[in-house]
């Protein structure tokens, strides 16, 4: 009677020890499957396009203070309103770039994963089933076959529109081991189309119709 | 008789398995470490070497555009003093909706840092006990999820589309490199940021959440041109 006691003390143990494994496994395949194949040497890269960025930052702010201090000051400012109107999300803005459609729900993190990657490709505006993603819109969470975007319930299809330019985006995307890939393995029913396009239309950022 | 047959073929066959796995665990002890002068300790020096190089080449440029945009900042105040009040307000409500003005409120201030039990010496993107990108990108969009009206890590502030992006065995947000520990700051309802910081909490990795009275989440002036985005006629 006691040997079968500690026989069932031995599998509840073995049992818990096992589905702690599995979480444990769990886990670190997503972060596996959401980690790029690691390459410093791409990540340097990337650091280095970065530091590039910041002097080209640099230049433009050098011009904009030259041309500030030489111009008309209505003119000035004119051209920094042309500029907020383009980012706030107030106006209708268009551009090439591409278009990328999910044809069912994923986890959010994976839209975050591949937001990111479109923005270090030089995405300028992106927006989810026309929505444009602003501070004002941004939180992401999947409820059943849908996803939250803060206020806005989305359905499926999913498609992520970013304008940039579209064939650095594209083969940032959908190379092999790329985002694209790997969401792909992660959810091995879904089906993702990226396409690239002369032209995108992303909506102006309607506050009402978040309500 | 069976028992005695049984005790002749396991015996051997244990200390067999045994002596076997002694052998290996021996070799795998004495095992050469990696010479000095082998392709993948000279790619680590490269790497550092690099590594170094790209911060210190930031942290100049960094200086060099915090005092060009102060410049700017200037002229623009003086410019702006000769505009009509309609357009100054334009102006400010443009800024407002686009995040290029600083935030003031209440928040949370949250720090992200790696298990104890692990060295970033020994750093892996594939170790879950190490602050990863993905984690700070998570912890960020449950933030904004939850009304959060600005956000920063490491004092930058961050906005939706600031990219998150490993480093070497840091971080790069937007085109800053920030090392770890990672401090994120947001303003906004604490108790409802509060319940951002859940999505994490379980996780491997340390996090310690406090409620902030009053925080100040400075702008960020993105100069970056903008090549393809236009007004759509």
């Amino acid at each position: 009677m006691n040997k079968n006691k500690a026989i069932i003390l031995i599998a509840i143990i073995i049992g818990v020890l096992l589905a702690l494994q599995y979480r444990s496994f769990r886990e670190i395949e997503l972060l596996v499957q959401r980690t790029e194949p690691e390459n410093i040497f791409t990540e340097l890269r990337v650091f280095q396009v970065a530091n590039k960025q910041l002097r080209a930052n640099l230049d433009v702010t050098k011009r904009a203070l030259d041309e500030t201090q030489s111009k008309l000051s209505r003119e000035a400012i004119d051209e920094e309103i042309q500029r907020l109107k383009l980012l706030s999300g107030e106006q209708t803005v268009s551009g090439e770039g591409i278009e990328v459609t999910f044809d069912a729900a994923v986890k959010t993190f994976w839209l975050n994963d591949l937001i990111s990657q479109l923005v270090v490709t030089g995405a300028e505006a992106v927006a989810i089933n026309d929505v444009r993603l602003l501070d004002r819109t941004a939180g992401f969470r999947d409820i059943g076959d849908g996803i939250l975007m803060r206020r806005y319930f989305l359905r499926p299809p999913f498609k992520i529109t970013a304008i940039g330019p579209r064939t650095e985006m594209q083969s940032a995307i959908a190379q092999s081991g790329g985002i694209v890939d790997r969401i792909e393995d992660a959810n091995p029913t879904l089906k993702i189309i990226v396409a690239e396009r002369e032209k995108i239309i992303i909506p102006a950022f309607n506050e009402e119709s978040s309500q | 008789m069976l028992m005695q047959m049984k005790k002749q073929v396991v015996t051997p066959l244990f200390i067999g398995i045994g002596l076997l796995v002694g052998i290996i665990f021996s070799l795998q002890f004495r095992a050469k470490p990696i010479g000095s002068g082998s392709f993948p300790l000279e790619r680590l020096e490269i790497q550092k070497e690099l590594l170094t190089e790209y911060s210190v080449e930031q942290q100049e440029l960094k200086q060099r555009i915090e005092e060009a945009d102060e410049k700017l900042q200037e002229a623009r105040a003086l410019i702006e003093r000769q505009t009509s009040p309609q357009t100054l307000n334009e102006l400010d409500r443009l800024r407002a909706a686009a995040g290029f003005t600083a935030v003031e409120g209440s928040g949370i201030r949250v720090k992200l840092s790696d298990n104890p039990g692990v060295s970033r010496r020994g750093f892996s993107s594939v170790n879950e006990n190490f602050v990863q990108a993905s984690d700070v990108r998570d912890l960020v969009n449950s933030l904004f999820l939850k009304d959060a009206r600005a956000v920063s890590i490491n004092g930058n502030r961050v906005m939706p589309l600031t990219s998150i992006q490993p480093v070497a065995d840091n971080l790069l947000v937007g085109n800053f490199f920030e090392i770890a520990p990672f401090v994120i700051e947001a303003v906004g309802d604490p108790d409802a940021l509060e319940e951002a910081v859940e999505t994490i909490r379980s996780r491997k990795i340390r996090v310690f959440a406090d409620v902030v009275d009053s925080l100040k989440l400075e702008p960020v002036e993105s100069r970056r041109t903008l090549k393809f985005l236009k007004l759509h006629e």
